[in-house]
């Protein structure tokens, strides 16, 4: 599906995203460094911000730090979507 | 409903998770049951230290942190560790989950023994659930605490 909702859970994301928060996700840009993506890992979809793109790998992480430490890197066929809107 | 939410209810939300985890795999109840059995020696103290508005306001500060522990535990487990498949199986771990976190709310609201005593309950059988879920059979065994409750502990 090219755009897909989410409902944020979880407070690794703020002060972007609060819990409870609703997302839209483009899955057909080029994401970059900086740009908060979904992604599924372990048969659940995740929500962090991209901190480097290394060769294939995507290395991710929370923007709270009190909240959030960096998971492993996910591949490009990782990700769902870009997030372009929040409300 | 805002404007946003209007525009986009065609679309079906599904929950993206942006939690702490590193995917370890370590994940265990016993920092809930922990923390539920302080929560009902804090309600046992009270009772005894009620004259003194020092131990009070000790006991009621422990009571008031380790009840955040059992909802931050039992929140981890519930957002990290249980997956579709556990719920399809434990049809009434949803409803534990979250009377265990609400009960966990009241118990730091009020000093009550008996939602104290209920909060370890829920505890003890969400904990049961989730040995299951690691195919290993929990026991009950009693405790060494001064609460004189139970502890679920497991074997192969």
């Amino acid at each position: 599906m090219i755009l897909r909702k989410f409902t944020v859970s979880g407070h690794s994301m703020q002060p972007y995203l609060q819990e409870g928060d609703h997302v839209l996700s483009l899955n057909f840009l080029r994401v970059r460094k900086g740009d908060v993506i979904v992604f599924k890992q372990d048969n659940k979809y995740l929500i962090k911000r991209i901190k480097k793109i290394a060769g294939k790998e995507y290395l991710l992480a929370g923007d709270n730090k009190k909240d959030s430490l960096e998971i492993k890197p996910i591949q490009k066929n990782d990700i769902i979507g870009k997030v372009v809107f929040k409300f | 409903m805002n404007a946003a939410s209007l525009l986009f209810s065609f679309l079906k939300s599904e929950t993206a998770y942006a939690h702490c985890d590193i995917p370890c795999g370590i994940y265990d109840p016993n920092q809930a049951q922990l923390g539920a059995h302080t929560v009902l020696r804090m309600t046992q103290l009270f009772e005894e230290h009620k004259d003194s508005i020092h131990d009070v306001a000790r006991i009621v500060r422990v009571k008031e942190k380790h009840g955040d522990l059992v909802e931050e535990a039992l929140g981890t487990l519930e957002n990290d560790y249980f997956k579709p498949e556990h719920y399809e199986t434990f049809p009434e771990l949803t409803d534990l989950l979250a009377a265990a976190v609400k009960l966990s709310i009241t118990a730091r609201q009020k000093v009550d023994m008996a939602t104290a005593e209920e909060l370890l309950e829920k505890v003890l059988l969400i904990s049961e659930i989730f040995y299951k879920t690691k195919n290993v059979t929990p026991i009950r065994v009693p405790s060494v605490y001064p609460t004189k409750g139970e502890f679920v502990t497991y074997h192969e």
